[in-house]
């Protein structure tokens, strides 16, 4: 294991304590303590990372964050893999007619910018449930997991082992659940952590852009939002969310790094 | 020949599925397309009827995506219905900036970063390439307007070396002289530029490091080492340019970016590009607008993915009969 594996699972093991256990110890991330002398106050040992602008304590809108940025990531690949899945074992396994339009539609999920049609859907729907966001992200995010389950799936149907399983007379569908899927699985599974980076990255911004979680739900792009116009006064507001999102996207990469150097020895 | 006709043939199609398909997800959205011109306004339903047709808000999905098209085909954009100007003319005015901080963010990332990348490739066991590799995964992974609102916290609030965010002074005297129009025009620049850039060099860099480092352990490096072969002839010739593949790929998926821009980026700097343009008009739902917008970036992909599947076959000589 090298050091920077070691780096991505103590980050990822922090955070997952920091959404876990946070919410449960830290106080409520919606009480507004003090409005008249308790606002943008610095660190300090009552309140670890400082108080907002509505005197509210960082650290657990931080903890409670966790959870929102975090989940609708994991969520949002998760729907983003499965959907690719499909999509891309259809299109690689099926012949003809039918494998062409699927690599169509591929080739055109690919061609409609996903920012785009982001923005335009959150803002038609308004204030968005943390679930329906996740699974927007999720939705938008198939094409590029669809083609390279394709490009493999094509590249194992022609192994030996899977025409040895032919031979021997299995049917199609057990051939691509049984021989197939697992062997296209490893670069998905590479794909899908390094891919929980990029879809942190878009929620954030997107919550940034005013169209997450709506207020007062603390979320890490939210609290960088919230914390702009006070941002001379009160840096720590940028700091606190800036760094667990730079921590969180770090573990991911890591992470990814170190599966892909595990699972797929031969690919540079 | 043939091969560019068809590669360019497909190109097209995928454009136009996609724009189709914009322009549906686009039009069937709830909520009322006239809100933007109409706002708190009270109408009766004549006048909603006047302006929803002359607006062409009045047609079915199939009809107005269909005239949308056709106007398309004839380089027409349409009518941004937020500003009551022609889409094409608001597209233009905010090119230039995109273009401008895109483009010099691609030049640098695929000069210094690529340099970088092939240096450390070929001095892996340096502390400098070890502490740049570890930099690198901080900025692969570092978010864009984090580290923009740190710089501007930095360099705009605390020191206040730099402005916070725009293109240029609006309070600057109209006599200005060229000199002081043009640092004016620099600070306004270094921000978001140092931002993007910082933001995204990782990339090539770690690209190129990683071809590089597959190509400098082959047996024809090892070979034009032996036969006394300068060393920077061996990184230039014999490990680089085998070395280009992947960097052709990522300039091809890049390559939006000099229309697209960054939303988020120009959304913070407050850079009037068609980044923060998209941003905008999807916020107040100016239909024509955006769909414009959305046509541009469809363009530059696919420009995108041509040039580089062309650029692999001047790369790659193996390509060719493919």
């Amino acid at each position: 294991m090298t050091t920077q594996t070691k780096f991505g699972l103590g980050l990822l093991a922090l955070l997952t304590l920091l959404a876990v256990v946070g919410p449960l110890v830290a106080a409520d991330p919606n009480a507004q303590r003090d409005l008249l002398n308790g606002t943008l106050q610095p660190p300090s040992l009552a309140h670890l990372l400082g108080t907002d602008e509505f005197s509210r304590d960082v650290f657990s809108r931080l903890a409670s964050g966790a959870r929102i940025s975090l989940g609708v990531a994991v969520v949002a690949v998760a729907v983003a893999a499965f959907l690719g899945m499909v999509i891309g074992l259809a299109a690689g396994a099926s012949d003809g007619g039918l494998s062409g339009l699927l690599r169509r539609c591929i080739d055109i999920g690919l061609a409609v910018p996903r920012i785009v049609v982001l923005l335009v859907l959150l803002s038609a729907i308004g204030t968005v449930p943390m679930w329906l966001f996740a699974l927007v992200l999720g939705a938008t995010g198939w094409p590029a997991m669809a083609r390279l389950i394709r490009g493999e799936t094509l590249r194992l149907r022609h192994a030996q082992f899977v025409a040895a399983a032919r031979a021997l007379g299995a049917p199609e569908v057990r051939i691509l659940w049984r021989e197939i899927l697992p062997g296209a699985l490893p670069p998905v599974l590479v794909a899908a952590t390094l891919g929980v980076a990029d879809a942190m990255l878009l929620e954030a911004g997107l919550s940034f852009l005013g169209l997450g979680a709506p207020p007062p739900a603390a979320s890490w792009g939210g609290m960088l939002l919230e914390s702009r116009s006070v941002m001379a006064v009160a840096p720590w507001l940028v700091l606190a969310p800036g760094l667990a999102l730079v921590a969180a996207t770090s573990a991911a990469t890591l992470l990814g790094d170190a599966l892909r150097r595990r699972l797929q020895p031969d690919a540079k | 020949m043939r091969w560019l006709l068809r590669r360019g043939a497909d190109a097209f199609l995928t454009a136009l599925v996609a724009v189709v398909l914009l322009a549906v997800v686009v039009h069937l959205l709830p909520g009322d397309p006239l809100a933007v011109i109409i706002g708190d306004r009270e109408t009766d339903p004549a006048t909603r009827a006047a302006l929803a047709a002359s607006w062409g808000t009045d047609r079915p999905l199939y009809s107005a995506v269909g005239h949308y098209l056709a106007a398309l085909v004839r380089g027409d954009f349409g009518v941004a219905m937020s500003e009551n100007r022609p889409v094409a003319t608001i597209l233009l005015e905010r090119l230039w900036p995109t273009m401008l901080l895109g483009g010099l963010t691609l030049l640098i990332d695929f000069t210094c970063g690529l340099a970088l990348g092939l240096w450390s490739a070929l001095h892996p066991e340096s502390w400098r390439a070890r502490v740049l590799g570890g930099l690198t995964v901080v900025g692969y992974a570092l978010p864009s307007f984090v580290l923009g609102m740190v710089l501007v916290w930095l360099f705009a609030l605390e020191f206040r070396w730099l402005p916070p965010a725009g293109l240029l002074d609006q309070t600057l005297p109209l006599d200005a002289s060229l000199w002081v129009r043009m640092a004016d025009r620099l600070t306004h620049l270094a921000l978001p530029l140092a931002t993007m850039v910082l933001a995204t060099i990782a990339v090539p860099f770690r690209q190129q490091r990683a071809a590089a480092l597959a190509t400098a352990t082959q047996p024809w490096v090892l070979a034009a080492r032996a036969r006394g072969v300068a060393p920077a002839a061996i990184a230039w010739r014999h490990c680089w340019r085998p070395a280009l593949t992947p960097i052709v790929t990522l300039l091809g998926l890049w390559l939006p970016m000099l229309v697209g821009g960054a939303v988020f980026v120009e959304m913070l700097f407050d850079w009037p590009g068609i980044g923060s343009l998209i941003a905008q008009a999807t916020a107040s739902r100016d239909i024509p607008l955006v769909l414009g917008a959305g046509v541009l970036l469809i363009v530059m992909v696919q420009a995108g993915s041509l040039l580089a599947d062309l650029l692999y076959r001047l790369v790659d000589p193996t390509q060719r009969d493919r």
